[in-house]
């Protein structure tokens, strides 16, 4: 029967205008969906080119100073490349962070971290805005393949399959396919595994297509077109639930209708609202106004007061040439408060990131409410862009400036001058690009999957009650 | 015959238990996101004033310093929320709240909401302007679809004009129902938001004129609305097809087309990487004059120029402090850096703006969520007025403290000498001056035309089904 369906379904989408239209538009807004993401992708390669670049010409400056045996640039004379302050700077390292092969697929996420860091003993991560300067007017909304398969895909399949039941009823050819293939609700499931089966090479399709363009390996790119193929699951039995329930075609799309506004528009932005809310009162005054005052009480503080916290939290310090000399020598100390600084950046960071996983489960909660929500950050998982994925890539970055703020208080402590060794052990000790963790993305599998098993065992429980209210009484 | 055709419409809504339900839970629905959002905003006014407040003390509470040292110590602007943000949060959320005044460098505002709020921060916030111009509109359009195709089915509408009924009165009648209907939402909202606020402690109507505006536009938006259902509706054979016809266009009007325009626009005019911005605009900077550099070209010429005028020898022995020249060179040289590259950088974006009010003559959603953000003060041309005027204070404040260093006493070299904690506090507080009201939407005469056009344009409509209703061409 399901081939028959198929057959039916797929005579019906030649010969009907409205489902054929509504396909090849799928098809065309998903193709441009696909160049708009790939656009975005070759503009973050773009990002990371001039970032390294930039480091380059740094680099290659300290060199050729090196090699002219200058201590820096002749109209610098306070530049000192024998000192590991000058070499952190003149090392001007970039911590990029690369494009996964789907990056393009959820292009319109926020992702509010840069993918190129300078690292330097005294940077703040979250000083960093993202990569994109960005329109906010036209941010709001941008067309990319997450927004097609979570958002038109459900139009889709709504088209093709609204007439299934509402049809048979209306023209009264009900009783007939009874009569052909003993019970209605077998027909009606059939066609409904027709359209969902074009609706997910149609979904497939453009997977394939953003997946190659990427350069995405076979396992990503069968795991998006599984998560695609979930969702249109979830739709379709939403649909045959709607059109179980529904006397005709209009009652269909009218209860369609309700269902994709209540899922795909209103319940995503009560779950915005809900997360929004939490932080709009929230003038980072602890980054801006409480930084400050850190950063100045740090400065006023007693040198001896200084070096005595420094040792309590780096007691290995201790054992170095420079903490032999008393008092410290002042150029020396100078980079201790710099160090319980970084501390707190540290400290601000972690609270920060704390404060975005709080948001991220409303996030994963919101994915067992509304399917669109679970795709959504289902996909962005897989393209590792988001904020988890910005959240991440600063905690790297973080751990780097750690590391660089404590490696320019070690070498002032051993009181030697730093030489081009130091300089090219510095490049090569440079954090390796970060790259897009794979996330396990259980939450949304399970929560489209759930959804999937929901309203499939919702549209049958339903056929079956509508077949039996509808039956002849004997 | 108008008054009884919106009677009977009315009093079927009132009859009719699923309308009734469907009515009274969006009345719900638009009241608890007025009075959500209503509450969001005062919360975020206190928050910000205490913000503001606390950075001020701290300006002030500094004590004696270099007035240098405190250019780096610097101040802080907070972006103040639109003055009807509780009506119309715009695009508040993406943009940052927190902008460091800071000597050489113009501030980039920081901290914006999105970037804290996880995944579904990508997705609208319901609040009343959503409500009114996305909810309300398909409340509208499923009670209206369905109003003229009843008369049809059931023959009123033959029998009236049989009777000698105008079928304009019939189509007016329809129009001021749903128009009525929606009238009643704009009022609940402005009411529950008001007393909201009062209730919360906020002001009551902040700004009078631009609440007109709010209020007069929505009215002509959803006059539209109502009158596009109806012209659907007696134009389309059945109630099914008006129905299809008008969620169809929702959808495109609500949904698609702001995405498409927002994908295309950056593709037209495309904005420049943060990376490769801030790398373009430092080599510019660094061709300039660099205050802290006392081998610098530009700073050495005008040192010179200094003691040739004064006619001294010696630097240090000018009767002023010339570090704070030197400071004010390289500022005013950065100043010209960055109005070119922030000037071209927002021309770019008005640019891709413009784009989607050519846009919104076809889409009055679209036109509808422009003007209303203007008129909240919640859009891209109210964030730009504030980085502007935050600019403007930086350049006034960083101007005047090396204006200190440079005549309040000191000699040049002298970085340890103080100015006093009195001229510190005497310096004025960063205050935000929002655009009036015609500033505001000078930007948005498209999209004002729009909404005139679809209003002529479905009276339009009307007139001519009305008169195919009469003549028989169209089915009754």
């Amino acid at each position: 029967m399901l081939r028959l369906a198929l057959r039916f379904e797929l005579r019906a989408l030649l010969r009907g205008r409205a489902g054929m239209v509504a396909l090849v538009a799928f098809l065309a807004v998903g193709a441009l969906a696909i160049a708009a993401g790939q656009r975005h992708v070759s503009q973050w390669h773009e990002a990371v080119t001039t970032a390294r670049r930039a480091q380059d010409e740094s680099v290659a400056e300290a060199r050729r100073l090196f090699e002219q045996g200058a201590a820096g640039p002749p109209d610098r004379p306070w530049v000192d490349l024998a000192q590991p302050g000058w070499q952190d700077r003149y090392s001007s390292t970039r911590v990029t962070r690369e494009p996964g092969p789907l990056a393009g697929v959820a292009a319109g996420a926020v992702d509010p971290a840069p993918v190129a860091f300078q690292v330097s003993g005294s940077a703040d991560p979250l000083s960093a805005g993202g990569h994109r300067i960005e329109n906010p007017e036209l941010d709001a909304g941008v067309v990319d393949l997450a927004f097609v398969l979570a958002v038109l895909l459900p139009l889709l399949i709504g088209v093709l399959g609204v007439e299934i039941g509402g049809r048979e009823r209306q023209e009264g050819i009900e009783r007939l396919v009874v009569v052909q293939a003993g019970e209605s609700r077998r027909w009606l499931i059939a066609r409904m595994l027709a359209v969902a089966a074009i609706a997910a090479a149609a979904c497939a399709a453009l997977c394939i297509v953003a997946g190659l363009v990427g350069g995405a390996s076979g396992q990503e790119i069968a795991t998006l077109v599984g998560s695609a193929w979930v969702y249109t699951a979830v739709w379709s039995g939403l649909m045959l639930a709607v059109n179980a329930h529904a006397g005709s075609i209009r009652d269909a799309a009218f209860a369609l209708g309700t269902v994709w506004t209540l899922l795909c528009i209103l319940l995503p932005t009560v779950a915005a609202e809900v997360s929004l809310s939490r932080v709009e009162a929230d003038f980072a005054v602890t980054e801006t106004l409480g930084a400050r005052t850190s950063r100045e009480a740090a400065r006023q503080r007693e040198p001896q007061l200084v070096v005595r916290e420094l040792y309590a939290r780096y007691p290995e310090l201790e054992r170095l040439p420079a903490a032999m000399e008393d008092p410290l020598d002042p150029k020396v100390g100078r980079h201790a408060a710099d160090l319980l600084l970084v501390d707190e950046v540290a400290a601000r960071h972690a609270a920060r990131r704390e404060q975005e996983q709080r948001a991220q489960v409303v996030s994963e909660r919101a994915a067992w409410l509304s399917p669109v929500v679970a795709l959504e950050l289902g996909l962005e998982r897989m393209a590792g862009v988001g904020p988890e994925a910005a959240s991440e890539y600063r905690e790297y970055l973080m751990q780097a400036v750690e590391e660089r703020a404590y490696w320019v208080v070690t070498k002032a402590w051993t009181k030697a001058p730093v030489t081009q060794d130091d300089f090219d052990a510095l490049q090569r000790a440079a954090p390796a690009a970060y790259l897009p963790q794979r996330r396990g993305g259980s939450t949304p599998i399970a929560a489209l999957s759930f959804w999937a098993v929901v309203s499939w065992s919702f549209a049958l429980l339903a056929l079956s009650r509508a077949e039996r209210r509808r039956a002849p009484r004997r | 015959m108008t008054a009884l055709v919106l009677r009977l419409q009315l009093l079927h809504w009132r009859r009719d238990h699923r309308l009734l339900t469907l009515l009274c839970a969006a009345v719900l629905v638009v009241l608890a996101a007025t009075v959500w959002a209503t509450a969001g905003d005062v919360a975020q006014r206190d928050s910000r004033a205490r913000a503001a407040h606390e950075a001020r003390e701290q300006w002030e509470g500094h004590g004696a310093a270099n007035p240098h040292k405190m250019a780096h110590f610097g101040d802080f602007a907070f972006r103040p929320t639109g003055p009807l943000a509780r009506l119309d949060r715009g695009v508040q959320a993406r943009l940052g709240k927190v902008v460091f005044i800071e000597g050489h460098r113009q501030g980039t505002p920081m901290h914006a909401d999105v970037g804290r709020a996880g995944t579904v921060a990508r997705f609208v916030r319901p609040d009343a302007a959503f409500m009114l111009q996305t909810v309300v509109p398909l409340l509208l359009i499923f009670l209206g679809a369905a109003g003229l195709a009843r008369d049809r089915e059931t023959g009123r509408l033959k029998l009236a004009l049989v009777q000698g009924v105008g079928a304009r009165a019939i189509l007016r009648g329809h129009v001021l129902a749903l128009w009525a209907l929606g009238l009643v939402f704009i009022g609940l909202v402005v009411a529950s938001s008001v007393v909201t606020s009062v209730v919360l402690g906020g002001t009551a109507i902040e700004s009078p004129l631009r609440l007109f505006g709010f209020v007069v536009t929505h009215a002509v938006f959803l006059g539209c609305v109502a009158g596009s259902i109806v012209a659907a509706a007696a134009w389309q054979r059945s109630a099914r097809a008006a129905l299809l016809t008008l969620l169809v266009g929702w959808v495109v009007g609500t949904t698609l087309l702001p995405r498409a325009t927002a994908t295309v626009s950056a593709a037209v005019f495309p904005l420049p990487n943060r990376d490769a911005f801030q790398a373009e605009m430092r080599k510019s900077r660094e061709a300039g004059a660099d205050g802290h550099n006392p081998q610098d070209a530009e700073v050495a010429k005008r040192r010179a120029a200094m003691m040739e005028e004064h006619g001294v020898e010696d630097v240090k022995a000018l009767p002023f402090n010339f570090d704070g020249i030197a400071m004010q060179v390289d500022e005013e040289f950065g100043n010209r850096v960055w109005d070119e590259h922030y000037g071209q950088l927002r021309q770019q974006m008005m640019r891709q703006v413009f784009v989607a009010s050519v846009v919104s003559l076809g889409n009055p959603f679209q036109a509808i969520d422009h003007v209303s953000m203007s008129l909240s003060g919640t859009d891209l041309a109210h964030d730009l007025a504030f980085q502007e005027q935050a600019e403007a204070y930086r350049r006034e404040l960083i101007a005047r403290l090396n204006h200190e260093h440079a005549y309040g006493g000191s000699k040049t070299g002298e970085w340890s000498w103080k100015a006093t904690p009195e001229f510190f506090a005497g310096l004025d507080a960063f205050e935000y001056r929002a655009p009036s009201l015609r500033e505001a939407l000078r930007g948005r005469l498209a999209e004002l035309f729009a909404l005139v056009l679809w209003a002529v344009f479905m009276a339009w409509a009307q007139r001519r089904a009305a008169d195919r209703l009469e003549r028989g061409t169209l089915p009754c």
